[in-house]
């Protein structure tokens, strides 16, 4: 009897820290999810740019940023930008919602760190992420920065690298 | 009885640890604004009306308000001077005067035609401006025209705010120096509408220049039916003292407004670290800081279910305070500040914010030898010292400047009621902030109250002198923080007689073991 | 497998682009709405059959309103940027003046009076714009603020069906009205992009869209029930009509709205972007182009019908039989 007690409430122990470190995966796996991002428009952004605020998660806040600035250039490119109360919605630049794993190898070498990306984002945060927009999250950092897309010169890129077709593609 | 104090004592600490590190429920922000000001005078047709009238009309809150000019400077509450005026008489005060729609004209430089226009308020909203505001302004499509128009959501942070100076007192002293004290009572109030009432304002009131005679004459009509939403938020008191009644009210006016500040959470300034080594924030005069001022740090970490949470860091006192008075450019020279506790360091992009304090510590503890002997004046003799320092000024590097006061007695010697006090200068030091090391110099002013007659002024004036020893004290105090504001010290001091009277003499000679000698004193200290 | 995957993909983008290359532009014209030249006082009144009605003055509103030439012309900066200059609105309106006469005399011509066009539907012809844009912005003014609400509709010429709506205000300010407005331009810039290039897609997928209405004259000596034998079956002249817009229009995509003695009407007609002009070469086609070879399979035997063409703007066409 004594050990079917004990028995179970090993397996009880067991289940529950099993539980719970998946719980921490997936947790961990959100974080560092691709689109678990928040980006919101700050502003109608002067012309060819997008002028928004975005999030990104890191070890550090040095790669919580670097996160971030990637998150606002596949928002543009795959997500959208939400738009606010005086500034309308920004479609995404890749419509369609395979682009990504049909061009993957492009996508890797244009995300890659140092990668392409960066020539269409411009940080606008004056100094470093601070105040709440810096916050200690279990595993590293979250920061908010204000960034400046290159929204048109990203979609003439992405044009003129043959991803997306040109409005005036067929005519 | 050590038990008991070792008890207390670890009590005491462990609350204080634990209170250090609570969270904050409130998530402390660093999105300072700033906000306007009307000072009202409340006459009370009894004496000294015009005094009052005359101090708060001069007195300027600080370059961190916005004077918003109203044409009611002054409120009567007909009672005795010598009484306080309470909350209910100063509501009913302010509820027979329009405030709201004073603090409307103002900032919209309403005209007698009733017409207004914005410029009080754009060049507010440029004035205010942070840096990021103006980098954020330069990415969008509306440009450098949004610092302005952010100008129309500071109407909001209009305060008004009531000084009633009262129980007006004064001493004059033996030689004839008059010293006066004021009582003070402040009741700020403030405009709390919204964006969708301002809206609603503009509606109903604004008149445009194509609008014909009879829109204008209903716009005006319902200027004058506004009902402008104000309450009162908060209230403080406070004593002032001066050479001169004026000086004294004025000294009660800015007291009031530093205890205001300490209830009223917009008014701290709050901003965040933008550089450390030296730490560094963008603010200076424009936001009235000054030496000294002392900040406290926020970092913030988000719970489980994502929920902010700030979390209360070290505190830090300004040093080198930048002059920012003008336009944010994007380039904002900053402040200096200096930690002055907390275990972890400030880091770039904390929050900090203004938590005023009376940049004054009070140590007390034993002291043993200096000036007091032992028996036969072979032993070290036992005193109480009360003392308290006040900080003139602290730089970057973490030296500071402050002035000493000191009160004890000796407790060896007691049958003479020897009991000293002292003034001085001491030179802060920080090996660490947790560590202040101070050379002082001091001087003692050691009276036998039991020697000292007391019969008409003049003699006493003659034995009090003649029964006491002035005392040279230079030493050395090491403090110690524990919890911040509470801290352990130690001094190591010399007291050398540099004068004493001939009653004080004659003590000395009959048994008052008080002379030059080495000493020593431990005990707490706590940070006002 | 990835590799072989990606290369039949650019293959296949690169064939379609090489065929859609031979492709025209659709001509994109910015027309201020009917609600905005209605506030704005920017109306004219014209008789219309002996009927006095209203309608926008778009010469005058071009000629007299800045805003709106800042509006234009800012959209005809982006949508230049993204190669598709737009038609001047105002240059059209000057050539349709020196060409009005000539029209007006042309449609003196014809018996059948009561198809008239509107000022818009004949702008939209003789400018052959495939999309206008309907532009309406009010501007509010919210004390010292003011604040622009926009409403951009991208109709499309030929359907009338809307391509891509954009609704929204701009920030509440104080800035010069210049800038608001091209604020409000560029906050639905991109969005109307995408409604754009999703309308081409569907083009390009399915042909245009557009209606055929047929209409019988009393002096026609038959009516669309009367019986006609063909490929040796006998049917009704309605019936016949109806094959030849499922034979002619894209993938026999149409829909038959209205079918009587007298009266025969397809809508959601898609037909073929472009077709071929008398020397071959590929021209794009209008209702009425599409309709032509229709109205000369009337004309000749066994139907022998006297046959009139009048278009209504690009996207419609009405066909009389009985008179022209």
């Amino acid at each position: 009897m004594k050990r079917i007690v004990f028995f179970a409430l090993a397996s009880v122990l067991l289940l529950s820290a099993a539980a719970a470190s998946a719980q921490n995966k997936d947790r961990r796996k959100s974080f560092s999810s691709w689109e678990n991002y928040e980006i919101t428009t700050e502003k109608v952004g002067v012309d060819g740019t997008k002028f928004v605020k975005v999030w990104g998660f890191g070890k550090n806040a040095d790669a919580a940023v670097m996160a971030a600035k990637k998150n606002a250039v596949h928002a543009c490119i795959f997500r959208g930008i939400p738009g606010n109360a005086t500034a309308m919605a920004t479609p995404p630049i890749c419509s369609n919602p395979d682009a990504l794993s049909a061009n993957e190898d492009y996508f890797t070498n244009f995300f890659a760190a140092g990668g392409p990306y960066l020539s269409y984002i411009t940080m606008t945060t004056d100094g470093i992420p601070s105040g709440t927009d810096k916050r200690k999250v279990k595993g590293g950092y979250k920061v908010g920065i204000y960034v400046q897309v290159m929204y048109d010169n990203l979609k003439r890129k992405l044009e003129a690298d043959g991803i997306v077709r040109k409005l005036s593609s067929g005519f | 009885m050590k038990k008991l104090l070792i008890t207390a004592l670890s009590t005491a600490l462990c609350c204080t640890a634990a209170f250090s590190q609570a969270k904050v429920r409130e998530v402390v922000t660093s999105d300072y604004q700033r906000n306007g000001i009307s000072v009202v005078a409340v006459e009370r047709s009894a004496q000294y009306d015009s005094d009052v009238l005359q101090t708060v009309s001069r007195f300027n809150p600080g370059n961190k308000f916005d004077f918003n000019a109203i044409p009611t400077t002054s409120v009567r509450i007909p009672k005795d001077r010598t009484l306080s005026v309470s909350q209910a008489e100063a509501n009913a005060a302010f509820n027979s005067v329009s405030f709201g729609k004073q603090i409307l004209s103002s900032v919209f430089n309403r005209r007698a035609d009733g017409t207004m226009d914005d410029k009080t308020v754009r060049y507010r909203g440029n004035y205010n401006a942070k840096d990021q505001d103006v980098i954020n302004a330069r990415a969008s499509q509306i440009g450098l025209e949004a610092l302005g128009d952010a100008g129309y959501a500071l109407v909001n942070n209009s305060y008004i705010v009531f000084i009633d100076l009262w129980n007006v007192t004064s001493k004059t002293d033996d030689q004839g120096k008059v010293t006066y004290y004021v009582n003070g009572n402040a009741f700020a109030y403030k405009t709390t509408f919204d964006e969708a009432w301002l809206n609603g304002f503009y509606t109903d009131c604004w008149i445009y220049d194509d609008d014909d005679a009879t829109v204008r004459s209903a716009k005006i009509r319902a200027f004058e039916d506004l009902d402008v939403p104000v309450s009162n938020i908060a209230s403080a008191s406070a004593k002032g003292s001066g050479n001169t009644l004026q000086g004294a009210m004025l000294d009660a006016c800015q007291n009031l407004i530093i205890n205001l500040e300490n209830a009223i959470p917009a008014w701290n300034v709050a901003l965040t670290v933008m550089a450390t080594r030296p730490l560094r924030a963008k603010c200076g005069t424009k936001e009235s800081i000054s030496n000294g001022d002392r900040f406290r740090a926020y970092s913030y970490r988000e719970d489980r279910e994502g929920n902010l949470i700030s979390v209360k860091r070290g505190f830090l006192r300004a040093t080198t305070v930048s002059d920012n008075i003008g336009m944010a450019t994007g380039d904002t020279e900053p402040t200096e500040f200096y930690q002055i506790s907390g275990n972890a360091n400030i880091q770039e992009g904390w929050t900090i914010k203004q938590s005023n304090d009376l940049k004054m510590g009070v140590s007390f503890g034993p002291r043993f030898g200096g000036f007091s002997h032992g028996k036969n004046g072979k032993s070290l003799g036992l005193g109480l010292a009360l003392d308290v320092d006040y900080l003139l000024s602290i730089n970057t590097k973490g030296f500071a400047s402050y002035a000493l006061m000191s009160a004890g007695l000796d407790v060896s010697n007691a049958g003479y009621a020897p009991v000293y006090v002292g003034v001085g200068y001491g030179f802060g030091l920080h090996l660490t902030r947790m560590v202040e090391l101070m050379p002082y110099i001091m001087i003692l002013d050691d009276m036998l109250l039991s020697k000292s007659g007391t019969s008409t002024p003049g003699a006493n004036k003659t034995n009090l002198m003649s029964a006491s020893a002035f005392i040279a004290e230079p030493g050395f105090r090491i403090s110690l923080n524990i919890a911040y504001p509470f801290q352990i010290y130690a001094k190591g001091f010399y007291d050398l007689m540099i004068y004493q009277g001939p009653v004080y003499k004659s003590c000395v000679s009959y048994g008052l073991n008080h002379g030059n000698g080495l000493g020593f004193a431990a005990g707490i200290k706590w940070t006002f | 497998m990835k590799k072989a995957l990606i290369l039949a993909a650019s293959l296949l983008l690169a064939c379609q682009i090489t065929g859609w290359s031979q492709a025209k532009k659709p001509v994109i014209m910015v027309v201020p709405s009917d609600s905005w030249c209605q506030r704005n006082g920017f109306v004219q009144t014209v008789n219309q059959s002996g009927t006095t009605v209203t309608m926008s003055d778009y010469a005058r509103a071009m000629r007299e309103n800045a805003d709106m030439r800042t509006v234009v012309s800012a959209m005809g900066d982006f949508m230049a940027k993204n190669d598709f200059p737009i038609q001047s609105l105002e240059q059209e309106l000057k050539r349709l003046q020196t060409e009005d006469a000539e029209l007006s005399m042309m449609t003196g011509k014809k018996s059948g009076g009561e198809i008239e066009e509107t000022p818009l539907e004949r702008l939209r012809r003789s400018a052959k714009a495939d999309i206008i844009l309907d532009m309406d912005y009010e501007i509010h003014r919210i004390g010292p603020k003011r604040q622009v609400s926009f409403n951009l509709q991208a109709v499309d010429a030929y359907s009338s069906k809307i391509i891509s709506g954009n609704t929204g205000v701009g920030s509440d300010s104080s800035a010069p009205m210049t800038t608001l407005l091209e604020e409000a331009v560029l906050s639905f810039k991109d969005n109307f992009l995408s409604g754009l290039q999703h309308h081409f897609d569907d083009l390009f997928a399915n042909g245009r869209e557009i209606s055929i209405t047929l209409l019988r004259y009393d002096s026609c000596p038959i009516d669309f029930e009367e019986e006609f034998e063909v490929n040796g079956q006998d049917a009704e002249l309605a019936e016949i009509i109806e094959a030849w817009v499922a034979d002619n229009s894209k993938e026999g995509r149409f829909n038959t709205a209205a079918k009587s003695a007298n009266r025969i009407r397809f809508n959601q007609v898609r037909i073929p972007l472009y077709g071929k002009n008398l020397n071959g070469r590929d021209v794009a086609i209008d209702a009425e182009a599409f309709a032509r070879p229709l109205v000369k399979m009337l004309k000749k035997a066994p139907y022998n019908l006297v046959v009139g063409s009048a278009p209504k703007g690009l996207g419609e066409v009405w066909i009389t039989i009985g008179d022209k």
